[in-house]
């Protein structure tokens, strides 16, 4: 084995007690998530039972959380690294603080979806499981070190099956063993990949120089690739990259709609999040991110078209926009366009499936067809699905057509560096998948507007005025940051966004 | 001094669009009130540019060209690694605009004015128009691609509405297919206008040491402001053909779908038959034009080179559409459907007269698109006029409309007989400008065949064809209309003659005087002719 004299030779950097003080400082997001899950454990098993003491006290943590990473993402500068411990396992910068704030204020907004009534009470185990989401996905981001990821790629995974089991119907309990099985099995490859880099390098964190050491010529050609596939598909499969993407279509189908929209968000942002470092790191050929990058948005796009389900399709369409978020590692030099093709995807997705909950806890509807005839009963929110829709396929006026503009760009001006073939083509299929990707948003506003209802409305639950300000917020942010992009963009340049 | 007109006239129609939807529901007749005070207040402020205008100046590839000049910083971005990205607010007139930025105005206003039919969902019908109405404004008089194109794909949707919610039996398939054909012309455009982008800088911004890309239409037609080894710079293949002729290719396709070339027209029959009368009227008098203006503006500007080099398949691709439109003309059965074929035959034309590159083709394009707009938006009245009365277009349910209705088959037989280019009528200033151009260029500047012009003529006799027979066929002879005794079949009433005269008038002044029109355009043409026949100053 390849034990090498010059890693053992590496200095030891002690750990002294102020450096263990100074790194629970920048620790303090996470600690604070994790006073939040032990409060609500003990309200949980308190005699307690009005849920609202646990959504308020989750509102008290992830508040806190938002403003402290906000305060980090402004003394850090632009170019200051936290090194936690000395212990190369999470490192904190700008930038992992200004993710974080996008993954906590991302969650606050899924905590004001009000429940749909097939999860019955108690709601306490509810907002626990959502924290302990919040909180994988929080020291995922900061990760260094592949201990650290698989820890957190845990904390997200164990949470996430026993959140899509919420319902406890027999479909969301063959969903919940399904997204189980899948999961185990892609932790399982992913901890084999682990332990071939640590047999070769004896290291698995992502500072080292081990990358040439499995690139040196003591190792079959295969060796490298196996590695970094069997590693990455751990994370493609939280992100729901294709072909990792089969668990997505049952799981969102079956899986209550506050849920789902916390999942097309908070795990695959902070999976993106650390892809970019790791392929930063690994200098991953542009060749397989474009081939895999086409693969997904192809996928999930043509997939889409066939749906029934509006919550199916979103699936797919979550999986088709994985897709473009992988266009934006072809340039992983610059990582402002993913940070802003993820602030925007939160805002209209969210967006999207905000009124899809909404419609479905109103009249209890869940296929496409079910939403014929319904912008008479309200004009408002058939409105506000249009923009998200049109977000969601990026044309203009909406900040989804900005978000693409700049990820066609890149991809563009990546082509101009490298005179690949591959990466025109990828650019060309973005763009061709923008058209195919119109024809199923736009199913269900067609079919609300032009179409008549089918049966009588049955009314279930009351208007909630919540819902109409947080839409009405979304739909505001939407378009306000296609007129005036450079409020978003100055603040995610303000810190320098490479590693 | 910064003059607010170009704005006004975009956002007046927009804002009233506002006020429509929060109109109350009950009274209805005062959002069509609204409407027409706002269209016809748009076309008051068009005349005061019209006014205002100074024919003298209009080099299409500087600023100085352009007049009523609007310029705010809209954004600018810094992308680190691509660099500085920045739009503009640019708005301004020059002569490839002016003239139909006017009939914008007057087909709007006639097309609101015949909305009388409309009787459901009025609010949201105006509302709509109004959208659409300011959105075409904005595509005429934008001079940032961005800015283009976000007013270009705005138009989409309200016209997409339009069609489907008021349109006939089949809206639901003529809007879809109107829709996606147009978003993929559309795409095509953000392909390329991406490309230009990261290929063209600010040479006022761009002083020293970082380059400031931009989406300026004006800095792009200048071969200068290419940025040294960029993709659009010359040197860069994508199957085996160079990027800057993809460029003009993607453009060129864009915009065809929009005019429309054969064989990307099918959209167009369909959308016209189902969609309602004013709405044909916008659609046939205006929005095609958006695919002709745009063509000029952008591909020919910016891309000469690939004008050149592709100006013999573009002419042929006019001839085939001249020819094929007027063939399906004459197999039409719905006179709806026939109209809207020669529409496709007529904007062949248009395609023609850019092809050859000459100052007669030019100028006969940009003639044929204001003749053609005028024409057309009254032929489709006229259809619309039976179709009222009887919700019937058969042409082969009438005969012998003439004995019930005198007046309305005068200004039927003067709206055909312009259309097929009867001298006196704005039409045949157009074909014979076009089709001189296309006879020239062999001489002048090698670009087309003389046999084009020749095949081009065959089209102008098969429209005489078409339109003589169905005159014959509905309109003389015997009286008889299939369905009833035809006492339904009553004249014009005065608010058809309102929407009908003013557009015979404009015909028939346009072609006795057709100065008016081409001195407004004359300087822009001559420096556009020249810009497209420097191809060889682009690199590449």
């Amino acid at each position: 084995m390849q034990y090498s004299s010059e890693n053992m030779n590496t200095p030891i950097n002690w750990l002294t007690l102020e450096s263990v003080s100074d790194s629970l400082y920048w620790l303090l997001p996470e600690l604070l998530l994790t006073t939040l899950i032990l409060l609500l454990t003990i309200l949980i098993i308190s005699p307690v039972k009005s849920d609202k003491w646990q959504k308020g006290l989750v509102f008290f943590g992830i508040g806190p959380y938002v403003l402290v990473n906000g305060y980090f993402s402004y003394v850090l500068g632009e170019t200051q690294i936290q090194n936690l411990f000395n212990a190369d396992m999470l490192i904190v910068n700008a930038q992992a603080a200004k993710w974080k704030i996008l993954l906590g204020l991302s969650m606050l907004v899924v905590l004001l979806f009000p429940l749909p009534l097939t999860v019955k009470r108690p709601r306490g185990e509810y907002f626990l499981l959502l924290t302990g989401v919040l909180l994988g996905a929080s020291l995922l981001v900061i990760a260094n070190h592949f201990m650290m990821v698989l820890i957190s790629l845990e904390m997200i995974s164990l949470t996430s099956y026993l959140l899509t089991g919420l319902a406890r119907t027999r479909y969301s309990a063959e969903a919940a063993v399904k997204y189980f099985l899948f999961g185990a099995a892609a932790t399982a490859v992913m901890v084999y990949g682990v332990s071939w880099l640590y047999g070769i390098t004896g290291h698995v964190s992502l500072s080292g120089s081990e990358l040439a050491m499995l690139e040196n010529n003591f190792y079959p050609d295969w060796v490298p690739f196996l590695v970094v596939t069997l590693i990455s598909s751990g994370i493609l499969f939280k992100v729901a990259v294709a072909p990792w993407h089969i668990w997505v279509p049952d799981v969102y189908e079956q899986t209550p709609t506050p849920v789902v929209a916390m999942f097309s968000v908070i795990p695959k942002l902070a999976g993106f999040a650390f892809l970019i470092k790791w392929i930063t790191w690994l200098q991953w050929p542009v060749e397989e991110v474009a081939v895999l990058a086409v693969l997904t948005m192809s996928v999930g796009n043509f997939a889409a078209l066939r749906q029934v389900n509006v919550k199916r399709m979103m699936g797919y369409s979550s999986i088709a926009h994985s897709g473009f978020l992988m266009m934006a590692l072809l340039f992983p030099g610059d990582a402002s366009v993913l940070f802003f093709y993820a602030a925007v995807y939160i805002f209209m997705n969210l967006g999207a499936f905000l009124l899809i909950n909404y419609y479905e806890r109103m009249y209890r509807i869940q296929l496409i067809k079910e939403y014929d005839g319904f912008f008479r009963i309200s004009p408002l929110f058939g409105i506000y699905l249009v923009v998200f829709m049109v977000a969601l396929t990026g044309l203009p006026p909406t900040a989804g057509f900005t978000a693409k503009l700049f990820l066609f760009s890149g991809v563009l001006a990546q082509f101009q560096e490298s005179g690949s073939a591959l990466l025109m083509f990828t650019f060309v299929f973005g763009i061709i998948n923008a058209v195919v990707s119109f024809a199923y948003y736009v199913r269900i506003p067609y079919g609300m507007i032009f179409r008549d209802m089918h049966s009588s409305v049955n009314i279930f639950k009351k208007y909630s005025v919540l819902e109409n300000f947080l839409c009405l917020f979304l739909v505001l942010a939407v378009l306000l940051l296609f007129f005036k992009p450079e409020w978003l963009m100055g603040w995610i340049n303000n810190s320098s966004f490479a590693f | 001094m910064q003059n607010y007109l170009l704005s006004l006239i975009i956002f007046l129609p927009l804002a009233a669009s506002l006020v429509v939807v929060l109109l109350p529901e009950k009274n209805t007749s005062w959002s069509r009130k609204l409407a027409i005070g706002a269209t016809a207040v748009q076309c008051l402020l068009v005349i005061a540019l019209l006014a205002g205008y100074k024919v003298s100046t209009g080099d299409p590839s500087s600023l100085e060209g352009f007049q009523f000049v609007e310029s705010v910083p809209w954004f600018s971005i810094d992308l680190s690694a691509l660099g500085t990205l920045s739009a503009t607010y640019l708005l301004g007139v020059d002569g490839l605009s002016i003239a139909l930025v006017v009939l914008n105005a007057v087909v709007m206003l006639i097309s609101t004015i015949a909305s009388y039919s409309i009787k459901e969902k009025v609010k949201g019908y105006y509302s709509l128009l109004l959208l659409l109405n300011g959105s075409i404004m904005g595509c005429f008089l934008a001079l940032d691609f961005l800015l283009f194109y976000l007013f270009f794909e705005f138009m989409l949707l309200p016209m997409f509405f339009l069609i489907g919610i008021w349109g006939g039996p089949r809206r639901e398939y003529a809007s879809i297919k109107f829709f996606l054909y147009t978003l993929f012309g559309s795409l095509l455009l953000l392909i390329v206008m991406i490309g230009l982008y990261a290929s063209v800088m600010d040479p006022v911004q761009t002083g020293s040491g970082s380059v400031v890309h931009t989406f300026n239409m004006v800095y792009m037609t200048d071969p200068a402001n290419l940025i040294e080894g960029s993709l659009l710079a010359g040197g860069y293949e994508f199957l085996s053909i160079p990027l800057r002729m993809w460029g003009f290719i993607l453009l060129f396709v864009g915009f065809a779908i929009k005019i429309p070339v054969v064989p990307l027209h099918t959209w167009l029959p369909d959308a016209h038959v189902e969609a309602p009368t004013p709405v044909s009227v916008i659609l046939a008098g205006v929005l095609l034009k958006i695919g002709a203006y745009g063509l000029m503006r952008t591909a020919y500007l910016m891309f000469p080179d690939g004008a050149t080099e592709y100006a013999m398949w573009v002419g042929i691709l006019g001839v085939i559409s001249i020819i094929y439109g007027a063939l399906n003309a004459l197999a039409s059965k719905d006179l709806k459907r026939l109209v809207a074929y020669s529409s496709v035959s007529h904007m062949g034309f248009v395609l023609l007269g850019l092809a050859s590159n000459t100052t007669e083709g030019i100028s006969g394009a940009l003639f044929q698109l204001v003749s053609h707009g005028v024409i057309s938006s009254g032929l489709f009245l006229i259809a619309g006029v039976v179709y009222d009365r009887t919700h019937d277009r058969l042409i082969a349910n009438y005969s012998g409309l003439a004995t019930k209705m005198p007046r309305y088959t005068a200004l039927t037989i003067l709206f055909f007989f312009a259309s097929l280019g009867l001298p006196g009528m704005s039409g045949f200033i157009a074909e014979v400008l076009t089709v001189l151009g296309a006879f020239v260029s062999q001489s002048v500047n090698g670009l087309l065949s003389r046999g084009l012009a020749i095949f081009a003529v065959i089209g102008l006799i098969l429209s005489a064809a078409y339109y003589l027979w169905t005159l014959q066929r509905m309109y003389f002879g015997p009286f008889y209309y299939r369905f009833s005794g035809g006492d339904e079949l009553d004249d014009l009433r005065r608010r058809e003659y309102v929407v009908l005269l003013p557009l015979a008038i404009l015909t028939l002044m346009l072609g006795i005087f057709p100065g008016l029109l081409l001195d407004l355009m004359n300087s822009t043409i001559n420096q556009f002719v020249q810009l497209v026949n420097l191809a060889s100053n682009w690199p590449g």
